[in-house]
């Protein structure tokens, strides 16, 4: 079985994992429904790859996380399950690659490129996670008006990147 | 901007909404992972200005004759920086089918390393044009992308499949004044004989009648020859969309496509003028032409058509006819369509030789017909209206070979060419 099948599952499992046990420690009875919701869902995105159901996956399981969260289910769970979630949506997308005739070398690089920075974005959104959550201080209102211009201007790079 | 941007904005601008509304700082927390997962997609996106990259096809052969294999090759080198995710497509051309290979694929490419793109099709007939490999660059999550069009050009001609036939026994009304193998009902230098006349000066010796000569002293008599000549063929393929028939990838124009490079094949090795008019969208017309470079200008022009019709083709009554010489034979391949007939008394009108080669649509529909009474019922009602057209047509003498494609051709043209009203009119 190829390595990214084998992530695949594990994410696959994991996410569904931290959303089904954050939901039983609050001791709602959904948290099987939970899993049984979100399985099925991811299965059929790696199945289909092209089509709709990997976004439709993320959107279920990120919106599960997010009513997890505001019915007081443990943060760091539902953090970590979106988190998988979203690891689960891109690996059903590389899952979609296609392999020709090229040389298994270029196809292996896709592959580490593709895993190196997976594991990069999903390691510093957990630590920037984490360290949000143990580090609190309080930023004062002009430093919090200097922040959100910073952001905006970054945004309408990023928009205008993406434009062209 | 394309759907998986799309997806991750609309997730970040949801979560980011609900948190406003509950005021609950945990769901802006799970923002990050998607901005920070978007953001690294956007920093190692390709930058245009350092893609360098070249693209070379080759192709096996660049012409072929029936139904073959054509392997196709297509060499792409990074003469740039890295890129983390490149995705190569060929598009795909109507009449390909993909045998082997895959015509689309995904690599990274270090600096300096090639990616191959080899695919292998198959193709019954047509004319296969590349001019570029699309090239699709993006960041490793296939977030921001950037499209290119390599130059690749490559041609391939896959012409109509030739089935060889025997030399067929034309006698046309007319023929043309060259040499050939046609007898032509004229004295001169044959083979067989065809009469005595007085001699005239510079007539050669070897053909006095002595004979004769000696019964009648102070006369000289010469023998002459029945003359051999080639003569002209039309050519009509009728192309029109209503009558091609469609059946599991198969299609009955390919069959009279087929049939109309035979039979020109065999008319141009019997040394004949072939000239060919494709009656369909648009209307293709190759002039007279004689021997292999005709041959391969009507093959090339039969494996570039393709069944397309509109209203003012929609019947045979407007066929351009004067294109051929009033001397000659013209053969149409035809499965006719309702009202077809007209076309052919004007073409007797006009004085030429006709020969109507129908390829049978229902014979070719029959496997694809159910069995209930009311389809069975439609089918014989459309038969006998067809045979009705075909029976309008004989009654003008004009021979009608109502070819079963499943069925060998030759033998059918064969014996309309023996048994009807051209060989009569000898």
């Amino acid at each position: 079985m190829p390595l990214r099948k084998i992530l695949g599952f594990l994410c696959l499992i994991l996410a569904a994992l931290c959303m089904a046990i954050g939901y039983a420690i609050i001791g709602h009875g959904i948290a099987i429904a939970t899993a049984l919701v979100i399985l099925p869902a991811w299965l059929a995105a790696y199945k289909w790859p092209s089509t709709w159901l990997p976004a439709t996956a993320l959107v279920v399981s990120v919106s599960l996380a997010a009513i997890g969260l505001c019915a007081g289910a443990s943060p760091l769970l539902m953090l970590l399950g979106a988190t998988l979630a979203l690891a689960n949506w891109d690996l059903a997308f590389l899952d979609h690659v296609q392999v020709g005739s090229s040389s298994t070398q270029a196809v292996t690089l896709l592959e580490k490129k593709h895993y190196q920075s997976l594991v990069l974005a999903l390691g510093l959104a957990l630590l920037a996670i984490i360290t949000g959550r143990i580090i609190r201080f309080q930023i004062p209102f002009g430093g919090m008006i200097l922040l959100v211009a910073l952001a905006f201007l970054g945004l309408v790079r990023v928009w205008r990147m993406l434009s062209n | 901007m394309n759907s998986r941007v799309l997806t991750l904005l609309l997730i970040v601008l949801g979560l980011l909404l609900t948190a406003l509304f509950t005021r609950n700082g945990d769901l802006a927390w799970m923002t990050i992972p998607f901005l920070i997962y978007l953001g690294i997609g956007i920093l190692q996106a390709p930058s245009p200005g350092k893609i360098r990259l070249h693209a070379q096809r080759s192709i096996e052969t660049n012409r072929s004759n029936g139904v073959s294999s054509i392997q196709v090759s297509v060499t792409v080198s990074n003469l740039g920086a890295t890129i983390d995710r490149l995705c190569l497509s060929d598009p795909l051309q109507s009449g390909m089918h993909i045998i082997d290979g895959q015509i689309r694929q995904e690599v990274a490419l270090r600096a300096g390393d090639e990616a191959w793109l080899d695919y292998t099709f198959q193709a019954e007939r047509g004319s296969f044009n590349w001019k570029i490999l699309r090239a699709r660059l993006s960041d490793p999550f296939g977030l921001i992308e950037t499209d290119l069009e390599l130059g690749a050009e490559a041609q391939v001609q896959v012409h109509p499949e030739l089935n060889k036939f025997r030399p067929l026994p034309l006698r046309p009304q007319r023929t043309l004044p060259s040499a050939g193998s046609i007898p032509a009902r004229l004295g001169g230098s044959g083979t067989n004989f065809w009469g005595v006349r007085e001699y005239h000066p510079g007539d050669p010796l070897r053909r006095l009648d002595w004979r004769l000569t000696a019964r009648h002293p102070g006369k000289f008599f010469t023998k002459e020859f029945e003359q051999e000549e080639i003569a002209d063929i039309g050519l009509i393929l009728d192309a029109r969309r209503k009558t091609d028939l469609r059946a599991d990838g198969a299609s009955l124009f390919e069959h009279s496509a087929r049939a109309t490079a035979s039979l020109a094949e065999v008319f141009l090795r019997q040394g004949n003028r072939v000239s060919l008019l494709i009656y369909g969208k648009p209307i293709v017309n190759l002039f007279p032409g004689y021997g292999k470079v005709q041959l391969y200008q009507i093959l090339h022009t039969l494996a570039q058509a393709t069944t397309e019709s509109d209203a003012s083709l929609d019947s045979l009554q407007y066929l351009p006819v004067q294109m051929f010489s009033s001397h000659s034979l013209i053969l149409i391949i035809s499965p006719l369509a309702p009202n077809d007939w007209h076309l052919f008394p004007r073409l007797r009108a006009f004085g030429y030789q006709v020969l109507l080669i129908s390829p049978d649509p229902f014979d070719y529909a029959e496997r694809m017909l159910q069995a209930d009474p009311s389809t069975r019922l439609a089918s014989r009602l459309a038969r006998l209206e067809r045979q009705l057209e075909i029976s309008k047509i004989t009654q003008l003498w004009i021979p009608v070979v109502n070819w079963r494609v499943s069925q060998p051709l030759s033998p059918l043209v064969r014996n309309a060419l023996n048994h009807t009203r051209i060989q009569r009119e000898l």
